[in-house]
């Protein structure tokens, strides 16, 4: 039951961080030289490429770990799962709201531009490895081939957030930059942005455990209908 | 401020809200078809045929 606490906690700070998030964004936070009140994008755009990212790196060592002999367990396995799936709804408003942005910016809803490019096949990869955990077959087997497609759809994580400074690309650098730990904006936008990042990182931890808890139950699901075929089969054999 | 940046708030609220409200619909769903299996069952009376 303190699982259960620390779950509707986890909810609803992160409901509250991005309603805040939203009323900075819009309503607060001054508007931008340059890109004027289009600069509101920016406290919900990149958080979400973040979250997306931070999805599909648990995927991937959840996946690990259920390869892993020592380590092995179904629940890595729903882990990775709830993991990925949350993982492309927020690659899917990435996509999205970066389409919005490269509209008003740009002039195009869409350009084949490296970090766009690789960011859809981003997303069709995790879809393909979402479908193949739908493909029927023993629970052993699924779970592992679909570790090994996370393990390998995960190749295309560090080229998404690299891709605009290996290739020439019409997206700007990352806003915050890792590498060079060089922060481009300052003050309340600065605020703004990281309580955006805290706020939807909450969001997707929430919302993985939900997703979880659905896979577990389909399990138990399964479980008691194996049980209830078998307690069937028993009765059959009885005579009347 | 231009519509679009209310568009893109817009897209992320209805996305993660609904994506939110299916998760915990199916959820309630997966529970409630657990429920009935998981009562006790009535006790046979003595004597009575199997």
């Amino acid at each position: 039951m303190k699982s259960n606490r620390i779950l509707r906690l986890t909810g609803a700070l992160g409901l509250a961080g991005v309603v805040a998030t939203f009323w900075l964004g819009l309503f607060v936070t001054p508007n931008a030289e340059f890109f004027g009140s289009l600069v509101r994008l920016l406290y919900v755009h990149p958080s979400m490429a973040w979250v997306a990212f931070l999805a599909y790196g648990m995927a991937f060592l959840s996946s690990l770990l259920y390869l892993w002999p020592r380590t092995r367990h179904p629940r890595f396995d729903h882990l990775a799962g709830a993991s990925a799936e949350v993982g492309v709804v927020f690659t899917g408003l990435t996509l999205v709201t970066g389409s919005i942005w490269g509209r008003t910016t740009w002039g195009v809803w869409w350009t084949w531009d490296p970090l766009l490019t690789t960011t859809a096949l981003l997303f069709v990869l995790y879809l393909g490895y979402l479908a193949l955990r739908r493909v029927p077959g023993d629970p052993e087997v699924v779970a592992r081939r679909s570790a090994i497609a996370a393990l390998i759809a995960f190749i295309d994580v560090p080229i998404v957030y690299f891709s605009v400074t290996w290739w020439r690309s019409l997206h700007q650098p990352p806003t915050v930059n890792l590498a060079s730990r060089h922060l481009y904006v300052h003050g309340i936008m600065a605020f703004t942005l990281f309580l955006s990042f805290a706020s939807f990182t909450l969001v997707y931890a929430w919302l993985t455990a939900q997703r979880y808890r659905l896979y577990a139950l389909a399990e138990k699901e399964a479980d008691e209908g194996l049980d209830l075929a078998l307690e069937e089969r028993r009765a059959e054999g009885v005579p009347a | 401020m231009s519509g679009y940046v209310e568009a893109g708030y817009l897209v992320v609220v209805l996305g993660l809200g609904g994506y939110a409200v299916s998760l915990v619909a199916r959820q309630r769903s997966a529970r409630g078809r657990l429920e009935p299996k998981r009562t006790p069952p009535t006790p046979r009376e003595p004597g009575a045929k199997r």
